[in-house]
């Protein structure tokens, strides 16, 4: 591997694909490209590309046995983030959060907890994981990382010291397994603050022994890094050990481990003092991998802040090389003050190492906010596509008719987007309900579970929307005819039915989910009669909607109620003998019990929401159908009513007497 | 007699309260469910599978409740008039 002049540049030796590690290195290099598009969201390309890493990986699995070291520990890393940012998550509002939150409210403070932490962990490397998990977890600002990874830059340089001092190595790593096995017993404890320390051990020893793995799989180039090789004068020396410094460091997955690398080198007469200087600042460089393979599984907050890692690095790296005499002359100085001998470079290292990184917070800190604000554009936060109302606009307050319309469209657009987690929700297509097709079979039929993010749809498109409305109603009251009062609280009213049943969908969703697959004939058999009861009332309510006007008769959906009366297991007594027969068990049949209840609310909400939107526009015949519309005493009186006989049933009965 | 009966004759007289027109409206509804309902019973006897049957009486049952309340309603204005 050892070539001369200019060809001895850090891409030869990556792009030197017949050797082993030239091959290897570029596997390496192509995994980074890709764990880079991750980082800047091309989601796109990446859905596109999917197939094609897939097929390189296998590839690269096939030819190299390091590359799968790598590849896996880059993978267990990846799990071990997530782990910590679960941890992280369970201890939101608690008291980490407010610790968290006191100790890094103001710059200086942040700044202090980087240094702090990082020397009593001795990795910054860590402690930049542990922020951007903190950060995606939701507990401190982006600002507050930064100022941390401020910290940890300083922080970092007592490992120098401690090497070169003490020859004292503090190495956290060596704790890795007993963390994973002390995490994973608390994982599985119910207490939230348990599992979440757990998650966060676990999380830890999960990253320590994917750095391990990756360490493992770099091994082979370790003995490629022949730093004598590359000596050189000059500036082109300086670029070409600085890339080898970012190069080692993220080969041995460790800055302190490139320090003690250049240190020995440097006692050895490998390299110059020169060159030494520009590895230690490509080792400041190359540390921020950690990060930025952290980032991967975070969310924006956290690639803001591995982004704001990286360039709060290169800068100071920019820094370093342009004062670089400078900096020789201040080391120096500080070395012949504080005692240190001429040729004692390992500790005039250390003393770079913590002159660079202190002149980099000093450059950077005034900075943060502007750095802050770049970031924030450069990784903006993901939109959600909330909708928007279509109706409801505010020059419709001077007319009230037309007012009262547009809430009630309002209303129905409300209504379709509930519709979405309704159908959905318990597993049913709206295409099939809204079509001719027989429900009870196409209810049968449709057994697998709808894969949607009922959280999401919910928060996008239908408590945007209800706000929206809630907000236009308000104002509309201000300025309405009394006499128009009225029907707008019986449209908001209407509005909140419908929220509400999205809300009831949503408890109601995992038992449904489950039963309906169940392999007890009897809680399915429930479980698709309740399906089916809304499917009815939704298919009902949207053939309201597509009838002229005249033709609507509201007074029809007060049936929706009377059959939920009529099929009401707990009344009619078929749970009893269920439970009785061990037909069910009585886990299902809390669980129908809770869901009936469930369903009972959306469907009286639903039917509310029908008569309100699809009610006459002639006020005394909307007051007669409300004095005719059935009230709970009244569904519950009817459903206890036997039925009577019709005139067939009599004709038959006459007939065979 | 009292200012208050006076008003009520008043307003009576000159229909404020639009007690007609309510009685009207009723009248219409009533009469709207008692078709509904007839055409409720020729179809339940027209029908065979029993699902439908028990749907339909269901309905029927909803339609009834509904005429009889209406009817009390139309008393009470009537009574009122």
């Amino acid at each position: 591997m050892r070539e001369n002049g200019s060809t001895k540049c850090l891409c030869g030796v990556l792009l030197h694909t017949n050797s082993g590690y030239g091959r290897d290195a570029l596997w390496g290099c192509l995994a980074l490209g890709l764990l880079v598009l991750d980082i800047w969201g091309l989601s796109m390309l990446r859905r596109v590309i999917l197939p094609v890493i897939f097929l390189i990986l296998i590839y690269g699995f096939w030819i190299s046995p390091d590359f799968k070291e790598i590849a896996a520990g880059v993978s267990i890393f990846l799990f071990g983030m997530l782990f910590l940012e679960e941890g992280f998550r369970a201890f939101t509002g608690g008291v980490l959060e407010k610790v968290l939150k006191k100790t890094t409210d103001k710059r200086w403070k942040s700044v202090a907890f980087g240094v702090v932490s990082t020397t009593i962990m001795q990795s910054s490397s860590l402690v930049s994981v542990l922020t951007i998990s903190f950060l995606s977890a939701g507990l401190i600002w982006l600002s507050s990382g930064i100022g941390i990874i401020l910290g940890a830059n300083i922080g970092t340089t007592t490992g120098a010291w401690l090497v070169a001092g003490l020859g004292l190595k503090v190495k956290i790593s060596a704790y890795a397994m007993p963390m994973l096995v002390f995490g994973i017993i608390l994982v599985f404890q119910k207490s939230k603050s348990l599992k979440g320390v757990g998650y966060v051990l676990a999380g830890l020893g999960f990253l320590f022994l994917g750095i391990h793995h990756m360490k493992e799989g770099f091994e082979a180039f370790k003995s490629t890094i022949d730093l004598a090789a590359y000596a050189m004068p000059g500036f082109l020396g300086l670029a070409v050990f600085i890339l080898i410094g970012v190069f080692a460091t993220v080969v041995m997955q460790s800055s302190h481990a490139t320090l003690v690398l250049i240190t020995t080198a440097l006692a050895a007469g490998q390299i110059t003092y020169e060159n030494a200087l520009a590895l230690a600042i490509g080792a400041n460089i190359g540390t921020t991998i950690t990060a930025i393979l952290g980032a991967m599984s975070a969310n924006y907050q956290g690639k803001r802040l591995a982004a704001a890692h990286l360039v709060f690095n290169m800068s100071t790296g920019a820094i370093a090389i342009a004062f670089i005499s400078q900096m020789v002359w201040g080391v120096d100085a500080i070395s012949m003050r504080v005692g240190i001998a001429e040729d004692d470079y390992a500790l005039k290292l250390a003393v770079f190492h913590t002159i660079f990184n202190v002149v980099g917070v000093v450059v950077m800190y005034p900075f943060v906010d502007k750095l802050v604000k770049a970031l924030q554009k450069l990784f903006p936060k993901p939109a959600e596509k909330a909708v928007e109302p279509h109706f409801i606009n505010e020059a419709a307050f001077d007319f009230p008719e037309t007012l009262l319309e547009s809430v009630r469209y309002e209303t129905l657009h409300l209504y379709d987007n509930a519709v979405e987690i309704i159908a959905h929700g318990l597993n049913m297509h709206r295409t099939t309900i809204y079509s001719q097709t027989k429900l009870k079979a196409a209810i049968k039929s449709q057994r697998t579970v709808i894969e949607i993010n009922l959280e999401q749809v919910y928060a996008t498109k239908v408590k945007v929307l209800y706000g929206a409305i809630l907000d236009f109603i308000s104002q509309a009251q201000m300025k309405l005819p009394p006499d128009f009062s009225e029907d707008l609280y019986t449209l908001r009213g209407a509005c909140y039915g419908v929220v509400r049943s999205t809300k009831e969908v949503q408890q109601f969703r995992e038992n449904v989910s489950l039963y309906m697959r169940s392999d007890n004939p009897h809680i399915r058999k429930q479980y698709d009669a309740m399906r089916l009861q809304i499917a009815r009332l939704l298919r009902a309510i949207n053939e309201m909607r597509n009838m002229p006007e005249e033709d609507r008769d509201v007074l029809s959906l007060d049936d929706f109620r009377l059959e939920f009366e009529k099929k009401n297991i707990v009344h009619n007594g078929t749970m009893d003998e269920l439970i009785r027969g061990g037909l069910i068990t009585a886990h299902m049949a809390t669980s129908l019990m809770n869901d009936l209840g469930f369903l009972r609310n959306i469907i009286w909400n639903l039917t509310d929401m029908g008569k309100a939107v699809f009610a006459t526009k002639d006020i005394e015949a909307q007051e007669a159908d409300e004095l005719m519309a059935l009230d709970e005493d009244d569904i519950e009186e009817i459903s206890h009513i036997e039925d009577e006989p019709s005139a067939k049933t009599v004709q038959e009965g006459s007939a065979g007497t | 007699m009292k200012t208050s009966s006076i008003l009520e004759t008043l307003a009576s007289a000159l229909d404020l309260n639009n007690t007609k027109k309510k009685k009207e409206a009723l009248k219409t509804a009533l009469k709207k469910l008692k078709k509904k309902e007839n055409s409720y019973r020729v179809r339940l006897d027209e029908l065979d599978n029993d699902d439908d049957r028990a749907e339909l009486k269901n309905k029927l049952k909803v339609v009834k409740a509904q005429r009889k309340k209406g009817v009390k309603a139309l008393r009470e204005l009537n009574e009122k008039d």
